[in-house]
């Protein structure tokens, strides 16, 4: 594994957790949880940091959906080994990166969902909701793609 | 919905790790399973917002034990239709009162996708129990 691409694992297990961690396993044990979870914790920051580069180089739908995805999983394999890896700033960053993206991800499904579910009889009712659902699609897309050129995941 | 703590302390390898956070996350999704049999939006939602924990964790262990792959499927098909019941109780709650017969449509999609997890989750029930990392107290 390259130098830049255990940056987060790096970080955690620097700042005091490895210590935490090697104390609560059995002995002999260590390296390979340790080792599993330096991997795996490397790997996830990866896909979250590849989907949020891919989302800033352009912000279309389907990379919204993947920055939030790997966002969800990351956070959630922190949440789960929080006890023996704590990373709170790491988790906060990650959580706000996701609320950042919540109202772009909301517009855009409701806007699909309403666009495919219009009755024909019902369809100049529709238009206001639809005419404000793509605006609001569109403005918090642009949001987040602000807000996700400055986002780092790396503790 | 916080998630419920793992209780990783003592814990000897990559498997026990394993076992500690499905055991958990399993537990939490049972204890909120009781929203999908209320149907209720709120119930729910806390229920697949627990399934997607979990099937995050069965995938990330899945190189430790690859019959996790088939609970993890269940999940994400279970997942899915929670999601689309969710995303029509959203569009419902801003639906102009005008559009009558978009909103019976959408209604009756609503508990036909909540039939649908209902279902899955009996199918998914039924995999748990024969997952090699999981017990059920």
């Amino acid at each position: 594994m390259g130098k830049r691409g255990d940056l987060t694992s790096n970080r955690i297990l620097r700042e005091g957790s490895y210590k935490y961690f090697c104390r609560t396993l059995a002995r002999n044990e260590r390296p390979a949880a340790v080792k599993w979870l330096k991997g795996t914790v490397a790997k996830e920051r990866r896909a979250l940091e590849g989907a949020r580069r891919r989302f800033v180089s352009k912000p279309t739908e389907k990379r919204l959906h993947a920055v939030r995805t790997a966002g969800r999983r990351f956070r959630s394999l922190l949440e789960d080994v929080a006890e023996v890896a704590p990373s709170a700033k790491l988790l906060r960053r990650v959580k706000r990166a996701a609320e950042q993206t919540d109202a772009a991800r909301d517009a855009t499904i409701i806007l699909r969902l309403l666009e495919n579910s219009v009755d024909p009889g019902e369809g100049h009712v529709a238009e206001p909701l639809l005419a404000e659902l793509s605006a609001r699609a569109k403005e918090a897309t642009r949001v987040a793609h602000k807000r996700l050129r400055r986002a780092r995941f790396t503790g | 919905m916080k998630p419920e703590p793992v209780h990783l302390r003592g814990v000897t390898d990559g498997i026990d790790l394993a076992r500690r956070v499905l055991q958990t996350r399993v537990r939490e999704v049972r204890r909120l399973a009781g929203g999908l049999q209320q149907r209720d939006q709120r119930g729910m939602h806390d229920f697949r917002i627990a399934c997607k924990r979990l099937r995050y964790a069965l995938e990330r262990f899945e190189d430790l034990e690859p019959s996790l792959d088939t609970v993890a499927k269940a999940f994400a098909l279970l997942q899915d239709a929670l999601g689309e019941a969710h995303d029509r109780d959203v569009l419902l709650s801003i639906l102009p009162v005008a559009m009558v017969e978009t909103e019976h449509r959408l209604r009756s999609e609503r508990e036909a996708n909540v039939d649908r997890a209902v279902m899955l989750w009996t199918q998914a029930q039924e995999l748990l129990l024969d997952c090699p990392l999981i017990v059920f107290t």
